[in-house]
């Protein structure tokens, strides 16, 4: 898993490497169907089976990769007060760089 | 200082080691009762795991570690919602992070709300994780193909179920039982195996490990466990699961024992439990009585619940059945235990905060009152304001009143037109009387000690390791457990002041507070009117 942090002036291609490659590290000895890469159109559940569990285990994840231990995951993961079917990894790496933008990070 | 093993035995109670070593069966166990002390520990005021280890391990009560259910919980105007525990969500310094911080040599292994594992010299398996999850959350990465070598290791079997956990709780038919307790039995198989091989290959100052089959177990079979209820058994079936019951305490004694002789004979032994068990009768449907009163009010109901089960299958289904803008309060889940009550000031209507205190107050006495129409009994013995159970700078996240059932039993916080129905069967539920044994080096031998508080178990364990008591600490070191003398030779040391033990997160290694830590801490716990 990528080790690198981020710092000023990051654009969201590397906030979004990022995010797969955490993906990547966490699913690679899963029994799941997906045989492709996993790239921005990749569906957390519908594609890599992801359980709500799984969506904690991402949230802490991505928390160590940023140093930030809450990021407000529930705005993408809650609408109208529902949980989300599913989630693009475009819409995370898009939530990451916004906040991480708003918050001073990159 | 001596190196100290923790045996954490998941909501194990006297009333059933007690019955099993008088029967013989458990001699490792029966060894500890005439070589150590033993003592009751009294649990957390909500007796569950997510809010009692935490304590065992930090020696702060929940109103100062910040952890009071299973989730971690955000209010709405929708409804709450909420994400697993993590490790991030403890606000106070764990005493496996006070040992390694002071250079000690750590083993820590399945422990709840440890996940994600903080970086130690040593290991951590976290507790409640699943068997995907398990190589990317032990520490270090590399003891991941160490555990998968071991033989028969299984990580499905290892590993946490959501699934098989909840039919713990809920129940299951006949034919499922063998299959299960045998599914429970060979999971702690292989927690003990992975502690045998860590304990025999490694070095290592304070190792500790939970064996979580206890707690399964009771819950699903406290009926054929319970020594009142023991003669009652007439089927062979009957008899067949209380055997296999026991199977399991015989085998986990030998587990026990075994690690214990690794440890050596230098090494303090302590074993503890998070809570203690006990029957259940009925189920108490406390959101109901809540909207029966106006306090709750249902937008839709949930089709009846043939099986009266304490929880919804999916929670925010659950919640999407409630009116939000019309509730005041309601109970959040089942494992809270208690009732909250919907502030004002955060804008979508509830109870404004001039409101709060004659509101909670006739809260209390409703529900003190609410008797049981077929019994004239009251149904809730204690309504505990938060004030009172979880003072502290984390008691802002706290039920604002939590309950005490009188079968000892959760709420249900389903909807039904019945407020108290006995349960089909008894089941097992915990208790406040959990168990805290010591032996060892300099330990008494066959006291039994006054009841304790789960929170004074840190504080011994630490003396034990030889090592200083956070100021701040609120558990209280367990004097009478040492021998006389011990205390004397071996003086209680105290280091630093209050905010290591309320600051935060557990330190990595070598990583002491700068000065400009420090005083962020001192700031934020002023903020938290914590100082002033």
């Amino acid at each position: 898993m990528s080790t690198e942090t981020v710092s000023r002036g990051v654009g969201r291609d590397v906030v979004l490497k990022q995010v797969i490659d955490a993906l990547r590290d966490m699913t690679s000895d899963w029994d799941i169907e997906f045989a492709g890469e996993i790239g921005e159109d990749t569906l957390l559940v519908g594609d890599l089976a992801f359980e709500s569990i799984d969506v904690v285990h991402l949230i802490v994840t991505l928390g160590e990769v940023y140093q930030e231990q809450d990021l407000g995951f529930e705005q993408i993961l809650i609408e109208e007060g529902r949980y989300v079917t599913d989630l693009r990894v475009s819409q995370l790496a898009d939530f990451l760089h916004r906040t991480l933008a708003e918050r001073g990070r990159i | 200082m001596a190196r100290t093993l923790l045996l954490g035995l998941d909501s194990m109670t006297f009333t059933l080691l007690d019955d099993l070593v008088a029967e013989g069966r458990l001699p490792f166990l029966k060894r500890c009762l005439e070589e150590g002390v033993r003592a009751d520990l009294i649990s957390t005021p909500n007796p569950i795991t997510p809010l009692a280890w935490p304590t065992l391990m930090t020696g702060m009560n929940p109103g100062s570690h910040g952890v009071f259910d299973f989730m971690h919980w955000t209010e709405y105007e929708h409804g709450p919602w909420g994400r697993l525990v993590t490790s991030n969500d403890v606000r106070c310094e764990t005493i496996v992070s006070m040992a390694n911080r002071q250079g000690r040599r750590v083993i820590q292994l399945n422990f709840p709300v440890t996940f994600p594992a903080k970086p130690v010299n040593g290991f951590v398996v976290p507790g409640y994780i699943l068997a995907r999850q398990l190589r990317t959350s032990v520490y270090p990465r590399d003891l991941y193909p160490r555990l998968i070598a071991l033989p028969g290791f299984d990580p499905k079997e290892f590993s946490w179920n959501m699934d098989v956990n909840r039919k713990a709780v809920d129940g299951l038919p006949a034919e499922d039982y063998e299959r299960w307790v045998g599914y429970i039995t060979n999971k702690d198989h292989h927690w003990y195996q992975v502690a045998k091989m860590l304990l025999t290959e490694e070095q290592w100052d304070f190792a500790a490990i939970v064996f979580e089959g206890v707690d399964r177990l009771q819950h699903l079979c406290w009926r054929f466990l319970d020594p009142d209820l023991k003669d009652t058994l007439n089927t062979d079936w009957e008899k067949r699961i209380r055997d296999l019951s026991i199977d399991y305490f015989v085998r986990l004694d030998g587990y026990l024992a075994s690690l214990v002789e690794i440890a050596g004979p230098g090494t303090r032994v302590f074993l503890a439990s998070d809570h203690g068990a006990g029957p259940t009768t009925e189920i108490v449907f406390a959101n109901a009585f809540l909207a029966e009163r106006g306090h709750l009010v249902w937008k839709s109901v949930m089709p009846p619940n043939p099986d009266d089960q304490l929880t919804a299958p999916y929670i925010f289904d659950f919640y999407k059945t409630v009116d939000w803008p019309r509730t005041k309060a309601y109970v959040r889940s089942s494992s809270a235990n208690g009732v909250y009550i919907r502030k004002a000031e955060r804008g979508w209507g509830g109870i404004t905060k001039e409101e709060y205190p004659s509101y909670r107050a006739k809260l209390v006495e409703e529900l003190l009152s609410w008797r049981d129409p077929a019994t004239n009994d009251t149904v809730i013995k204690r309504a505990v304001v938060r004030e009172e159970a979880y003072p502290g700078p984390a008691m802002e996240d706290a039920p604002d009143i939590t309950l005490y059932l009188r079968d000892g039993g959760h709420p249900s916080i389903l909807p039904s037109d019945e407020l108290v129905k006995p349960r089909r069967q008894v089941s097992g539920m915990h208790r406040h009387e959990g168990i805290f044994m010591a032996m060892g080096p300099g330990i008494r031998r066959g006291a039994r000690l006054p009841a304790r508080g789960i929170a004074d178990a840190a504080p011994t364990l630490l003396y034990s390791l030889g090592l200083p008591l956070p100021a701040g600490l609120e558990g209280k070191l367990m004097e009478e457990a040492f021998e006389p003398g011990v205390i004397e030779r071996e003086p209680v040391r105290v280091e630093g002041s209050a905010q290591r033990a309320h600051g935060g997160a557990d330190v990595p290694a070598d990583e002491e507070m700068s000065q400009e830590d420090e005083a962020k801490v001192l700031e934020r716990l002023r903020h938290l009117g914590y100082l002033d």
